[in-house]
């Protein structure tokens, strides 16, 4: 098949949404609920009516409940955030928690409560007011979630396409007009004419597991190249995982008493921490296994035996695909809650950067919207955020990008021109011969996965790092080709995966100092004089990255920057 | 490993391909037993085994199949950092 012969659709719409997950669809469901007549189309290259990653989430929502205090949460989280925090941005996003809590559960999802109907949370990482809600039936409460979203989808008449990948937004001078892609079965062309264009596509990630396999870092490219501004991507998510297995829902265990050991029986936190132990974030647990185990103290592993029995109610999967994993592995003689041997690592999971957006989502580009986990707010990752901040964000875009289209005025279409240039660029590397995505993908996980380059990191690992990069670029990138529209997708994934693994890089060597989950041996102190401020990227005239720090506004801010979360910890 | 489909079990719906989020079967055709495809990209989140009508798929686990971190060798002894 020639593929400059591909067929070509044009597809128009008033709202082109980028991502079926949680976002894509909160924003759908505003956009219909404001302006019935709007066309609204949402394009996931995942399967039909799967909803997104949100699918595979456990079902924890972080809600400031009524009688609580936002500004509690807000200072909570500008010190867990080490001060990286938009602070009315995150009074406004706490202030409508609840709300999209109470409408999850007037779709039908129910969340754990008490004998008297009061929801049950559960406090993390040692705050002192943030909390996260889990769902009645722990393992299927994102399923449920996503499975009553898709049904808002087809109630509200949104349109929906799936297996197709958006590749590129095409402007007219500062605004967009619309987007192409393709369809990763039949190698299809499509071109977009969108009045708007909203990109809901969750977290960057470098592929780490089932789940985030797919979230990895195409909208990353797609924006950089449309000029949109990104912040935060010298942050990473490294989580402590079993060795030889996948495992999920940590973060709640620690809550409640569970604790990391090293090879001589020591709980290793209570040293970094005497404060926290081991009930804190997992980047700084991760950080404490890598110096432990270097230190020849490891293998490290989970300890549950101090959580009390009245607990195991939010620790034991019940259903769905953790209770298969848990029931898989009792199969093969690995009974997860009482084998005292289950070996534990870290593990390269995702960064939090993501687009540096306006409070409702707006980019400097005229028309063009970010929002869920594609928009960066949280510097370092609170559990129950991610459903929360996706239904919270997508209906904050929703509600502004129907706004923005009572007023704005009918913008030119995607020309011919336009359209086939991008279609021959696209379907560039269909071939038969050279590396495949995955040959290619492994070497960039593995040069992120050591850990002076993911935990302990140094101006002269992050350096070695970007040349190796950089070599992968020049010498084995030209060489990757897609076989079939199926690889040609996998091939754009990849292709994003090394430039966010730049803006990691890049943003890791301009960060001198230590801050969250960012920590650099060779600047092992925080430095607010220079850095209390958001690493912000974007592209340069030249297609190189150009980044700055761009300082929190503390003039402007509520409440005062004086305590850090990362205080806590001597390493 | 890869999914297996019990031809004795399985009903010609297509489900398994058509919910896969990475499209390991490839196109689904009318009754006819799903191929796997692209067996490499299977990523094992059972979506298939769980969705199933009939339990005709089999999965087992690979082991590690994920990004692990691990130290880097120091520079000098053959180490694969640059």
């Amino acid at each position: 098949m020639d593929w400059k012969q591909v067929p070509e659709t044009v597809l128009r719409t008033d709202v082109l949404i980028i991502g079926g997950g949680a976002a894509g669809m909160w924003a759908a469901k505003r956009l219909k609920e404001n302006d019935p007549g709007l066309d609204v189309l949402m394009v996931d290259k995942g399967p039909e009516s799967w909803g997104g990653l949100m699918r595979l989430a456990g079902g924890d929502f972080a809600a400031v409940l009524p009688g609580e205090s936002v500004d509690d949460w807000v200072k909570d989280v500008v010190y867990y955030w080490d001060g990286l925090c938009e602070q009315d941005v995150m009074e406004d996003i706490f202030s409508q928690s609840y709300d999209r809590l109470l409408d999850y559960k007037n779709l039908g999802c129910e969340f754990l409560e008490d004998e008297n109907g009061n929801l049950r949370g559960v406090p993390q990482r040692g705050l002192d007011h943030c909390r996260l809600y889990p769902a009645k039936l722990k393992g299927t409460g994102g399923q449920n979630m996503a499975e009553a979203m898709v049904k808002e989808m087809v109630r509200l008449g949104v349109r929906r396409m799936s297996r197709t990948l958006v590749t590129d937004l095409v402007k007219d001078g500062d605004r967009v007009i619309g987007a192409v892609g393709f369809h990763s079965i039949t190698g299809e062309y499509y071109i977009f004419q969108a009045r708007a264009v909203i990109v809901a596509c969750g977290n960057a990630s470098w592929k780490p597991g089932y789940n985030s396999n797919t979230s990895t870092g195409e909208w990353v490219d797609m924006c950089f190249q449309a000029g949109v501004e990104l912040r935060n991507f010298e942050t990473l998510t490294v989580m402590n995982a079993p060795k030889l297995f996948f495992w999920e829902g940590q973060a709640i265990y620690l809550a409640l008493g569970g604790r990391f050991v090293n090879a001589l029986g020591e709980p290793f936190m209570d040293k970094y921490s005497p404060v926290l132990g081991a009930n804190t974030d997992n980047n700084y647990i991760t950080r404490a296994m890598a110096i432990e185990i270097r230190n020849g103290r490891g293998p490290i592993y989970l300890d549950l035996s101090q959580i009390k029995p009245e607990d195991m109610v939010f620790v034991k999967p019940q259903t769905g695909n953790q209770m298969m994993n848990y029931e898989k592995l009792l199969a093969e003689g690995i009974d997860f809650f009482h084998d005292k041997n289950i070996e534990f690592i870290p593990q390269v999971q995702l960064t939090l950067g993501g687009a540096a957006t306006a409070p409702d989502g707006g980019t400097g580009v005229e028309g063009l919207y970010v929002c869920g986990r594609s928009r960066s707010l949280d510097y370092v990752y609170m559990g129950g955020f991610g459903l929360s901040s996706t239904a919270i964000t997508g209906y904050i875009t929703g509600n502004a990008v129907a706004d923005y289209l009572r007023t704005a005025s009918a913008g030119r279409e995607v020309s011919v021109g336009e359209a086939a240039g991008l279609k021959e660029k696209l379907y560039s590397p269909m071939g038969d011969a050279g590396l495949t995505p995955k040959q290619v993908l492994i070497k960039v996980q593995n040069l992120m996965s050591h850990y002076d380059v993911c935990l302990l990191k140094s101006a002269e690992s992050l350096t070695a790092a970007l040349g190796e990069l950089d070599r992968l670029r020049t010498e084995e990138l030209p060489r990757m080709y897609a076989a079939d529209p199926h690889y040609l997708l996998k091939y754009k994934e990849v292709e994003g995966i090394f430039l966010l693994t730049e803006l990691y890089l890049r943003a890791s060597l301009l960060r001198q100092e230590s801050r969250g989950s960012h920590y650099r041996l060779d600047y092992p102190k925080r430095n607010d004089k220079d850095f209390l401020g958001w690493i912000v990227q974007r592209q340069g005239a030249d297609g190189s990255v150009v980044q700055r720090v761009k300082p929190v506004p503390l003039a402007r801010y509520k409440h005062p920057v004086d305590r850090f979360y990362s205080d806590n910890f001597t390493f | 490993m890869p999914p297996v489909i019990d031809p004795k079990k399985c009903v010609h719906c297509g489900t398994c391909a058509q919910i896969c989020c990475m499209d390991v079967y490839g196109p689904a055709k009318p009754q006819t037993v799903p191929q796997v495809r692209y067996p490499e990209e299977c990523w094992h989140c059972r979506a298939c085994v769980m969705d199933c009508p009939a339990g005709a798929i089999e999965l087992t686990y690979p082991l590690p199949m994920m990004i692990l971190c691990k130290d880097a060798p120091a520079r000098g002894e053959g180490g694969d950092r640059p």
